[in-house]
């Protein structure tokens, strides 16, 4: 090896030895330096645990504004509690009024169809009474006006007798054994209503005796004041309670109008037979 | 509803042997315009039952021919005329006729003197107005 080589050599040993060392010294360096960081970390680490969260700031005053709110919102929502029971107390003195004048509608409701069925039976037995001059169909209307529009299947048709002083039955359907065939004027109730004219209904006076007992009504037929004839009505249907106002109205339209139906059917039948 | 707002009037078969009833029920039911029928006794009622097909009968009780209850009968006995509801008309209040009228096949039963009220509100029931 020459001078050259050896100080060649020699030269690159000493270069690499002083690199080595000063690589050395780095490497130690950095590694007093991680540990440095480490140990940083971990103090930071156990500090944050051991500090408490700082508040935000001014929390006492939000809790005030808080109960403040809810407050305000309790009493608003009191007096629309308030407001709401009124409400319903009005409303239920409206429902119980409509209620009331629902029961009265209905009432006056009835009221008219009763007024309408009384009015309906009149046209009907004046429809009847005068819808014939034949002497038969008018004694059978008669009957048919007490059967179905009164309600009694027990009448009896008395016409004056030609020398006056009593009534003769002259037609009947369910009074055999009950109408007497001929009453005095004046004899019992029959013969009383036949002689006054005016329309004997039983329980407005007492019955002259038990051959009256079943006398429910007597309707005498007056014509121009004189009384021509009577219609006897006996027991009423079981089903019906008693007389009523419609009775009565139809009593008194048959008093009038039934004594001018039997009046022009006789004068009808003189005619045809003239 | 009345039966004229639909543009289809409902018929009704009146069956009564008495003049006077027959014109009682017109005055009740020709005000809600129903188309009216009639028969003067129960075998006449049976055959305009067939030939008209009414919506709905209301039949008396005692009528010469053939009364209410076998009128009654022969309509529920023939397909043709056993859906046709019936509402018996009559005087006749006793329990028992009642009972024999609904066991003829009558669906309802009204009582002489009519009730205006009481046989509107019949009929409309029955009919389902």
């Amino acid at each position: 090896m020459s001078e050259l080589d050896r100080k060649a050599a020699a030269f690159d040993r000493a270069d690499m030895d002083r690199h080595a060392r000063e690589l050395h010294r780095v490497g130690e360096r950095l590694k007093d330096l991680i540990v440095s960081m480490r140990r940083d970390r971990e103090e930071r680490e156990i500090q944050r645990r051991n500090t408490p969260a700082p508040l935000p700031a001014a929390h006492g005053a939000g809790r005030d504004d808080e109960v403040r709110q809810l407050t305000a919102e309790l009493a608003v929502a009191h007096e629309a509690l308030e407001q709401r029971r009124d409400s319903e107390e009005r409303l239920r003195a409206e429902v119980v009024e409509l209620e009331r004048e629902n029961r009265r509608a209905c009432d006056e409701f009835v009221a008219i169809h009763e007024q309408h069925t009384v009015i309906s039976n009149l046209c009907v037995a004046l429809s009847r009474l005068h819808g014939s001059i034949d002497r038969k169909e008018v004694l059978a209307a008669i009957e048919e006006i007490v059967v179905n529009l009164v309600g009694s299947e027990e009448v009896a048709i008395y016409e004056l007798a030609p020398g006056g002083g009593r009534l003769l039955l002259t037609h009947g359907i369910g009074v055999v054994g009950r109408a007497p065939s001929q009453v005095d004027l004046g004899a019992g109730v029959i013969g009383r209503a036949a002689e006054s004219g005016c329309i004997y209904l039983a329980g407005a006076e007492a019955p002259c005796g038990p051959e009256d007992e079943d006398v429910s009504a007597c309707v005498p037929l007056v014509l121009a004041s004189r009384v021509i004839g009577a219609v006897v009505v006996f027991r009423l249907l079981g089903h019906k309670p008693g007389i009523d106002m419609a009775d009565r109205e139809l009593f008194r339209t048959l008093a009038h109008h039934g004594a001018i139906a039997l009046h022009c059917a006789s004068l009808a039948a003189r005619v045809a037979s003239a | 509803m009345q039966p004229a707002e639909t543009g289809t009037a409902k018929k009704i078969l009146l069956v009564d042997d008495s003049s006077t009833v027959l014109l009682m029920e017109r005055m009740i039911l020709q005000k809600s315009h129903y188309e009216l029928l009639t028969a003067r006794d129960g075998e006449e009622g049976v055959q305009k039952a067939l030939s008209d097909k009414p919506d709905l009968i209301l039949m008396d009780v005692v009528m010469p021919r053939m009364n209410g209850f076998e009128a009654c009968r022969r309509l529920r006995a023939d397909d043709e005329t056993r859906h046709i509801p019936i509402i018996m008309v009559t005087t006749r209040g006793e329990l028992k006729s009642v009972e024999a009228g609904y066991e003829s096949g009558c669906s309802e039963y009204v009582t002489k003197p009519i009730n205006g009220l009481e046989l509107l509100t019949k009929v409309k029931s029955v009919l389902g107005e």
